[in-house]
């Protein structure tokens, strides 16, 4: 498990490298110079060579890069060119509302997701098998975006049991974690029961019954155990798509997260906050994925000892 | 007809039948009828789309400005939007591009992925290794999130759409590929490629890659749904296809500024659009498994 | 109360397919007493699996089903019982071990558990007890070091190993029938001879009836007093093993007899039996093997031929039945 946990750790640290890099590259191959456009093209030639010396921005592309890799340990981006404050703070601020909807869809999705598909998977062919496979075969072709306007105009506007944009009530956290909710349980669910399938196919579940284990033990005994494995990948997955996702609800929604800073660097052309941003996101999936894959180990004994032996 | 007959010499009496692996998947998707149905759809979206300025009532773009945010009537079946356009005409001319993107962003997609991932399968090692770990720089990067600052490079617009969604999907193709080819590089004929002197470059792409189309072929698409999907987002974060193209998701960008008057309008581009992408998938999945149903796994 | 273990009779087992129905098997019978061993012989189709299946009542429904028959154990019906009863027969008055061991254990859980878990459900047994018997079990395989074995999984084993993991696992509880379903097809010939005597010597031990299924003559020749040979689903010829394989009188089993090769002859060609086995859910007319039998005649293509019985066993043929042979 040691040895294990160290290889992955060794992967997980030249990704991160990697992943800043591609970043910083990307962002900074722009033609346009962020000065001129930070100062409206307006100022003169020495005031932008002035400023562009303050920011670092007349250093080689390699010096800057490693700069920004230092600083980042830190927790430093650099400064917004717009909002004119630390990226850091903004990053963390918009993170923590991130996170609070994002942890809240998986959790409900993950669970709603994992029982409904494991049930599907367990009375196949029956009624509910149909019924569940239906909804989430409907629900994995549904727009995030349009299920939150969707919300909005029903729940919002029509009934109005809830607000339809900010985060000033506790409810007004319903409809955007739903709208992510609801999508992300047709696909765990789909997912979750094609693995499950895949365990109660096999051999050792005909061993089980050969033994006389009780339906319900060799359903949530001997497959779901098997199951869980591939299972619990699905939570990182769904992290990814969270991180994604939230660029859509919180534009819906006006919501002041990782998203919509995102989204709003993007049009503001706010290098440093798009690259803090697409760093930080990138960071928590490649950490999240870490924990999940040690997780793996832990379940499923042939992963790590195939990997100490 | 030489492998009939011989066939037949071997199993005595009993019937030869010879299908190739084409001709008894073909069989297989014909039977299935929710993939037949799909294909069917896929097929009247792909007429929609090339025949629409002669089946939608007006052009994309036709303002009629007396009838602005109309709902929907006898002369403008779905209403109208801000500008005054049909949302009908434009709804059908959003099939121009969902289907474009489908095409166009998943053959850069397939390009890109098949060529890696047949170059670090095939090589293997450190070449494999290095390969990999950029794979996976690659694709820890949310989709949207990565497509986003591609589209801040490149700047707004159709064409760039299609480069920056196509750059974003690869890897899952990179991966299948790879694991597929080094499965297949064990085989013999791999061998005996390589013992006739065929070179690295050709044994690839001569022997390896076609056996691997059936692969590419499902898990492009499966991936067709996606990249619509990330059209339809990225036009309505405003950073895709600008009015007066009409992209489904654009319009129900717009569409959203107006929920308090006219709801209606979020309705219809939604439905085309989950019309289309569960279209796909289950035409997908009928394909997975005419196709090989071992990928059931992906 | 008959003295017969098992008596199965006239036992039919359909599966129902997108193709058609496949009668996996039609009017099978046969009997076993306690200690006694049968083999299932017969090519892959001929429903030898699905036979054993079928006496536990494992098949898996849908698609399959338990059509007819009679499945007497112990002199009681096993088709009349509840899933509850089935259950406690299983495991533990009748035990089953499969072909494959690589994927017959559950990968996730340690060889010792799974040895427990028979115990603990069928004898009610707490953990030390079921602790304890199971090591007693490993060492009765032959496993060497059985206190620290029982903490592997089974991917730490090799084919032979696991394989005797699941006899141990079988025979923990002491059931009087074990069922084999060509337990040493997957392994090498090595291995295999160990397992047969692991099994023979396990017998002998505890009195157990077992009922071998394979498709190696060779095998069932040297374990087996009595063999049944299956062919698509109907049992062809069934008696006293030395008697059908030195003095077979169904042309199949001539025909498998005489495809086995002998070491000693030096031949050109091997002997086959020309054709394939018919698809079950298209059965030819009269005789299931009449298109492949070198005996055939008229009749044998119209209609199917029942049981005659001649030279002290059962064969499904027309030669037997009418020629006063035997």
């Amino acid at each position: 498990m040691i040895k294990y946990t160290l290889v992955r750790l060794l992967q997980t640290l030249i990704v991160l490298v990697g992943v800043s890099l591609v970043t910083f590259v990307m962002v900074n191959v722009v033609p346009g110079d962020p000065v001129a456009l930070m100062m409206e093209k307006r100022a003169d030639p020495e005031t932008m060579a002035r400023v562009r010396k303050e920011m670092g921005l007349d250093k080689p592309l390699t010096v800057q890069y490693l700069t920004l890799a230092k600083n980042a340990l830190r927790g430093d981006f650099g400064t917004s060119y717009f909002a004119r404050k630390p990226v850091g703070e903004m990053l963390l601020k918009g993170f923590k509302v991130t996170s609070v909807i994002g942890g809240m869809v998986i959790l409900f999705s993950s669970f709603w997701g994992i029982l409904l598909g494991v049930s599907a998977a367990v009375a196949r062919g029956k009624p509910a098998d149909k019924i569940i496979m239906f909804f989430s075969t409907l629900g994995m072709a549904a727009p995030s975006f349009w299920i939150a306007i969707l919300l909005q105009i029903v729940f919002g506007l029509k009934l109005m049991w809830f607000p339809i944009s900010g985060l000033r009530s506790t409810d007004s956290y319903v409809l955007p974690i739903l709208s992510l909710a609801l999508i992300y349980t047709a696909s765990i669910a789909r997912l979750s029961r094609t693995n499950m399938l895949d365990a109660l196919n096999q051999d050792y579940i005909r061993t089980a019954r050969a033994k006389g284990v009780s339906e319900l033990k060799v359903n949530l005994k001997h497959g779901l155990k098997n199951a869980a494995v591939p299972i619990i990948t699905y939570i990182g997955i769904q992290i990814k798509w969270a991180l994604g996702g939230s660029v859509l609800i919180e534009t819906v929604f006006s919501i002041n997260g990782l998203g919509k800073l995102m989204i709003d660097a993007v049009m503001t052309r706010d290098i440093p906050v798009i690259q803090g941003c697409t760093i930080y996101i990138a960071v928590v999936f490649v950490v999240a994925n870490l924990i999940i894959d040690l997780l793996y180990g832990l379940l499923d004994p042939r992963v790590r000892v195939a990997k100490e032996a | 007809m030489r492998k009939n007959k011989i066939y037949s010499q071997l199993i005595g009496n009993g019937e030869a039948s010879y299908t190739s692996l084409y001709s008894d998947a073909m069989r297989r998707l014909r039977k299935d009828k929710v993939a037949m149905v799909c294909l069917a759809f896929v097929a009247i979206l792909v007429f929609l789309a090339v025949f629409a300025p002669y089946i939608a009532p007006y052009s994309e773009s036709f303002q009629d400005v007396d009838n602005i945010l109309q709902k929907p009537s006898s002369i403008h079946l779905l209403g109208t939007d801000e500008f005054g356009r049909d949302n009908l005409s434009r709804i059908l001319y959003g099939t121009r591009i969902s289907l474009s993107v489908g095409i166009v962003a998943e053959s850069i997609a397939i390009l890109i992925g098949v060529l890696v991932g047949a170059v670090a399968g095939y090589y293997g090692g450190a070449v494999d290794a290095v390969i990999s770990r950029i794979i996976e720089i690659f694709a820890s990067f949310p989709q949207i999130l990565f497509a986003i600052v591609i589209m801040f490079v490149l700047g707004p617009g159709v064409i760039n759409v299609f480069v920056a969604i196509g750059l974003v999907g690869w890897t899952g193709l990179a991966r299948v590929i790879r694991s597929q080819i080094i499965q297949l590089k064990q085989k013999e004929y791999v061998e005996a490629a390589r013992a006739t002197g065929g070179t690295s470059l050709k044994i690839i792409l001569r022997h390896l890659v076609p056996n691997c189309l059936s692969t590419i072929i499902v898990v492009a698409t499966m991936s067709i749904p996606e990249d619509i999907m990330y059209e339809a987002s990225l036009s309505f974060l405003g950073l895709g296809v600008q009015p007066p193209g009409s992209s489904w998701g654009a319009m129900l960008n717009a569409a959203r500024l107006h929920i308090q008057t006219n709801p209606e309008y979020s309705v219809f581009p939604g439905i085309a659009l989950i019309v289309t992408v569960l279209a796909f998938n289950l035409l997908g999945d009928g394909l997975r498994d005419a196709l090989d149903p071992k990928l059931k796994n992906l | 109360m008959s003295e017969n273990l098992l008596e199965v009779k006239n036992l039919c087992t359909q599966f129902h397919t997108d193709e058609g129905i496949v009668y996996a098997l039609d009017d099978v019978s046969f009997s076993l007493k306690r200690g006694e061993t049968l083999g299932i012989v017969g090519e892959s189709g001929s429903g030898k699996s699905v036979a054993a299946l079928s006496t536990i009542r494992l098949i898996q429904s849908p698609p399959g089903r338990i059509v007819g028959g009679q499945i007497l154990f112990e002199g009681e019906d096993l088709l009349k019982k509840s899933a509850k009863e089935m259950r406690k027969i299983r495991g533990q008055k009748i035990a089953m071990i499969f072909q494959e061991p690589m994927t017959s254990l559950n990968p996730v859980f340690t060889v010792g558990d799974q040895i427990m878990e028979s115990l603990r459900i069928h004898q009610g047994a707490n953990r030390r007890e079921a602790r304890d018997r199971a090591v007693e079990m490993l060492r009765l395989v032959h496993i060497p070091e059985p206190e620290k074995r029982i903490c592997d999984y089974p991917h730490q084993m090799s084919g032979g190993m696991r394989q005797r993991v699941m006899i141990a696992i079988a025979l923990c509880c002491n059931p009087s029938l074990l069922i084999c379903d060509e337990p040493t097809t997957a392994l090498d010939v090595t291995i295999q001879a160990q397992i047969l005597e692991l099994i023979h010597e396990i017998k002998e031990r505890l009195d157990t009836a077992v009922i071998l299924i394979t498709h190696d003559l060779g095998v069932v020749a040297q374990v087996a007093e009595q063999v049944m040979i299956m062919y698509a689903g109907k049992v062809m010829e069934y008696g006293k093993g030395r008697d059908v394989f030195t003095d077979p009188r169904h042309p199949y089993t001539t025909a498998l007899m005489r495809s086995i090769p002998v070491i000693e002859k030096k031949v050109e060609r091997l002997n086959v039996i020309r054709g394939m086995v018919p698809t079950l859910s298209k059965r030819p007319e009269g005789c299931l093997f009449h298109p492949r039998c070198e005996e055939a005649r008229p009749l044998c293509a119209v209609e199917r031929p029942g049981i005659a019985h001649c030279a002290g066993r059962q064969v499904r043929c027309w030669k037997c039945m009418e020629g006063r042979e035997g």
